[in-house]
């Protein structure tokens, strides 16, 4: 890239904070029926927030299998602990809250038992594993080969660094909505996503200077 | 600006997240500077790879699943959760009703704080703080909320309580690592359950003092219980070398093994 197409394509990446925080719970008035006894209200929350806890839970775990065990497991604790949410925060920042606890919990377990893992790495290499098949046209961008690669070296990252940069530059998240799910300084959620994009820059180099389907 | 400090700015300059006299800088920098614009390029291109994919697709029938499950009677709120639900109600009465029930609430919360427990296990000790740490909270609050759960004796707590736990104590302790039906320990996560365990979004532990070999089977009853209730550890060495004040303040601390706090 020439030293004057920076100067004019500049910090083409537009920040993701201006998801107005405060804003009307767009789950509020399901949450209100539901904690008044209408259990439909429930599943309706289920079926709304379904895509969003199996994505983070998929891309955290790499695996089909672990993620839907998680997502059930996320929703039977949402059920059993919806109560201690709070309406100062939206509904969908609790929700991806019990989602990462639930995915760090599974990976220590995981962890627990290295060689089943490592099976699941085998299995993601020769790609019987992955939920990352291109699956549409948006999807497409991305060639399976190099889609293949990014998750095998998210996975490698550590928890600390995986866990912010999955949220926020796959999932979309502003920085003050993960540092409120993480429990850290806004801060420190800039740093941490600034280090795992480096660790991924230095491992993808090779890769990411081909061009993709 | 020298090239270190260009690449450690280099993601706030992709979001726009720079003053303008700071950005100025910046591309200054990688105008004259062909390294630095090579990493601003991969970093850039590793950014566009992670935001140009595309979520995968929950199995056709996972919500479906799902509320068979709760239809079935799962994820039910514990006894606990729902007094803790309904004294939140009445935090939102009228001031006189407000009033009434505070005091009735308060004498609750003693009954139930009453009841935290740290199983003194023979051999075993325990020391520390005993507060759960909530993720989502700063910690200024949450003195308020927790108390020390170390040092009750056995003895002061309820019978039915007790009873239980003395004799999964006299079986040797829950740290065994086969813990089946019939089991004077059978129900040890359900006494930890019923004593609140359950409503911390996450709890930060402390195993340093744990000897090596016993280290892996605590870390395993930890991670076994924090994944049945919804909760999570934090490890306070690993809060500890991010400098994170947390891990001093809220830690439970285990010396040798067998944790169990409550806030």
């Amino acid at each position: 890239m020439a030293a004057q197409e920076i100067l004019e394509r500049g910090p083409v990446l537009r920040s993701r904070d201006e998801a107005a925080v405060g804003e009307v719970d767009p789950d509020g008035e399901l949450l209100e029926r539901w904690r008044a006894g209408d259990e439909v209200a429930f599943e309706t929350l289920v079926r709304r927030h379904e895509r969003r806890v199996y994505g983070v839970a998929a891309r955290m775990l790499g695996s089909r299998e672990e993620a839907e065990d998680v997502a059930q497991e996320v929703f039977l604790n949402l059920h059993r602990s919806g109560h201690r949410f709070r309406k100062e925060a939206r509904f969908s920042t609790f929700v991806y809250r019990v989602t990462v606890n639930a995915v760090l919990n599974r990976r220590r377990s995981l962890g627990r038992r290295r060689a089943r893992l490592e099976g699941l790495m085998q299995r993601q290499a020769s790609g019987d594993d992955l939920p990352y098949t291109p699956r549409g046209p948006e999807d497409s961008i991305l060639g399976s080969e190099l889609r293949a690669q990014l998750q095998r070296e998210i996975l490698e990252l550590g928890d600390a660094l995986r866990t912010p940069l999955v949220l926020h530059d796959i999932e979309g998240l502003p920085y003050a909505e993960i540092s409120s799910i993480l429990g850290i300084a806004e801060g420190t959620v800039k740093s941490r996503i600034h280090r795992a994009r480096r660790a991924l820059r230095h491992r993808l180099g090779n890769l990411s200077d081909r061009e993709v389907p | 600006m020298n090239h270190e400090e260009l690449r450690d700015r280099l993601s706030a300059y992709l979001e726009a997240d720079l003053e303008a006299s700071e950005r100025a800088r910046v591309e200054e920098h990688l105008s004259g500077c062909p390294d630095c614009r090579r990493e601003y390029r991969e970093l850039r291109h590793t950014v566009d790879l992670l935001r140009g994919w595309a979520a995968p697709d929950p199995p056709p029938d996972l919500a479906d699943r799902v509320i068979a499950r709760l239809r079935a009677g799962e994820g039910r709120p514990g006894l606990l959760a729902r007094c803790q639900a309904r004294m939140a109600g009445i935090a939102e009465a009228p001031g006189p009703i407000l009033l009434a029930t505070v005091g009735v609430a308060l004498g609750v919360l003693v009954i139930v704080r009453g009841m935290d427990l740290l199983l003194e296990v023979p051999g075993w000790s325990h020391s520390g703080a005993g507060r759960i740490e909530t993720a989502a909270e700063r910690p200024a609050e949450l003195p308020a909320r927790g108390i020390s759960a170390f040092g009750v004796s056995p003895e002061s707590q309820p019978a039915e309580v007790v009873g239980p736990l003395l004799a999964c104590q006299r079986a040797g302790g829950p740290a065994r690592p086969e813990v089946g039906r019939g089991d004077p320990c059978e129900h040890w996560d359900s006494w930890m359950v019923g004593l609140g365990m359950r409503d911390a979004p996450a709890f930060v532990v402390e195993v340093e003092a744990v000897p090596a070999p016993a280290r892996e089977r605590v870390l395993g009853r930890i991670g076994d219980f924090a994944a049945r209730s919804g909760s999570a550890p934090l490890l306070a060495g690993e809060l500890r070398s991010a400098g994170d004040p947390r891990a001093t303040r809220f830690a439970n601390r285990i010396e040798r093994t067998g944790i169990v706090s409550t806030r």
